[in-house]
């Protein structure tokens, strides 16, 4: 039963945090990038499932176009919480490297019938970075009210610790589908519920950000 | 194929070591925040811990100035004051010539001054105001701005008036007296009234005016420092004792200044 659920999870969590972020915040949210990347998980994990678990067709070029699609949200939304001196340049170029990267990467190693492990990895790598970016700032330069009261904390907390965790998995992912391994399915469960975490994470922020409109902090 | 069970374990032991990395990262942070946080409350403590001593030694040695000055009219200007009008009086004049007139009308000059200066020397005199009890200390203060003929004055007490420690009876009087220079000094008011109420958890003290007002933003305004000082160190006082001190204002509409004191 539990395993049931687990492969199910990046589709629940994503979908419940959706829901609770249309019902409690209602303005601006154009502005708030990790909507768009909630919506964007949501959509694009639904119909991977469906692919997979009921159509039976080969869903793996979806995790192509959720990695990019998620990557150029998540540097932007970087690029417009770091501070550091000239890092929007930076980070912007770097979306640029990685694009180059991505498409070079399905040309000439993992087609859109492969688990794309390489720019999995790669993403995952420089959004472990940015995070740190992000961390060191608050070290170097604290801000005045408690970090715990901050939604860009427990959004970062959540991206660091999906991203951080799944690293390994997504770069060892395609080399462990070709070995044809019986319960390799138990890594991408782990990779679910680390999936969850981050749901759980933003849900912070998300409270976090109520509480900030509501006394103006 | 226990090889390739072990890949998998594998993978999910460095999944759980980086997690665990990502753990400590994220307290680190959190700890670091939170030791910030208390520094910076330390430090506003300190802070507000040498400006009260500060405080309460500025108001100390303005009593003491207070008292000298004090002394010096009672016991050197009032006495010479005294010893003219015993020599004024000692002039001998014809019955409603011109000398005698003038006589009669430096003799009361003298009266004027003397009392006037008496008047003076209890206001500046700390030990007065702490022998009497506050209504009575403000009642006086009071009776000597509606001497002047230039304004009108009300008072009123309710409640049971209880004793206050001398040091908190002193700087609300500081802070009255203040608040009345004000009036006068800036207000152009006709008329004020002053409430003192007994309640039974608190002492509130309130002060209002006729006069013009003024806008409250003004009181803070960075470009001009020196506006402000007078209220700011009415706040300062009020703290020093437990008390609140509020002022609400708006031009045209006079002012009103209220002081909260907690009692036991």
């Amino acid at each position: 039963m539990l395993s049931q659920i687990t492969i199910f999870l990046d589709v629940i969590s994503p979908w419940a945090l959706l829901l609770y972020f249309f019902i409690k915040i209602k303005k601006a949210r154009r502005r708030d990038y990790i909507f768009w990347f909630i919506l964007f998980q949501t959509i694009i994990n639904t119909v991977s499932i469906v692919y997979d678990q009921y159509l039976i067709l080969n869903n793996l070029y979806l995790y192509h176009l959720n990695c990019a699609v998620s990557f150029f949200i998540l540097t932007i939304y970087f690029s417009s919480i770091l501070n550091f001196q000239q890092s929007s340049n930076i980070l912007y170029g770097l979306l640029v490297i990685f694009g180059i990267f991505f498409f070079v990467n399905i040309i000439k190693w993992e087609n859109l019938e492969s688990f794309n492990s390489n720019s999995y990895s790669v993403a995952s790598f420089l959004i472990v970075v940015y995070s740190f970016l992000y961390y060191l700032e608050n070290l170097l330069r604290p801000a005045t009210i408690d970090i715990a009261k901050s939604k860009n904390f427990w959004y970062v907390t959540g991206l660091f610790t999906y991203y951080a965790g799944s690293f390994y998995i997504f770069l060892t992912f395609k080399k462990l589908t070709f070995l044809n391994i019986e319960n390799l399915r138990l890594v991408w469960l782990t990779h679910n519920v680390l999936f969850l975490i981050l749901c759980i994470f933003l849900a912070r922020g998300i409270i976090c950000q109520l509480l900030q409109e509501k006394y103006n902090l | 194929m226990s090889t390739l069970t072990g890949e998998i374990q594998f993978v999910i032991a460095i999944t759980l070591l980086i997690l665990t990395f990502t753990s400590f990262v994220i307290i680190f942070v959190f700890i670091h925040q939170r030791h910030y946080h208390q520094y910076l409350r330390n430090i506003e403590d300190v802070k507000n811990k040498n400006q009260q001593e500060l405080l309460k030694v500025q108001l100390e040695m303005q009593e003491q100035t207070f008292r000298s000055i004090s002394q010096e009219i009672h016991d050197n200007i009032g006495q010479i004051l005294s010893l003219v009008r015993l020599h004024i009086s000692s002039i001998q004049t014809e019955e409603n010539s011109a000398s005698a007139r003038k006589v009669t009308a430096s003799k009361e000059l003298l009266d004027q001054a003397i009392q006037d200066l008496r008047d003076l020397s209890k206001r500046l005199n700390t030990g007065f105001v702490q022998q009497q009890s506050l209504a009575e200390s403000l009642r006086f203060q009071l009776n000597l701005i509606q001497r002047t003929e230039l304004y009108e004055t009300t008072f009123a007490v309710h409640g049971d008036e209880r004793p206050l420690d001398a040091e908190k009876k002193l700087i609300l009087f500081r802070i009255a007296q203040e608040a009345l220079n004000n009036i006068i000094k800036h207000a152009g008011a006709k008329l004020i009234s002053v409430l003192l109420m007994y309640l039974p958890n608190e002492i509130i003290l309130s002060i209002k005016d006729d006069g013009q007002g003024f806008d409250m933003a003004a009181l803070h305004n960075p470009e001009e420092p020196r506006k402000g000082i007078g209220t700011n160190n009415m706040h300062y006082r009020a703290n020093l004792i437990g008390a609140a001190f509020s002022l609400q204002s708006k031009p045209g509409e006079g002012t009103l200044a209220q002081l909260k004191l907690p009692t036991e």
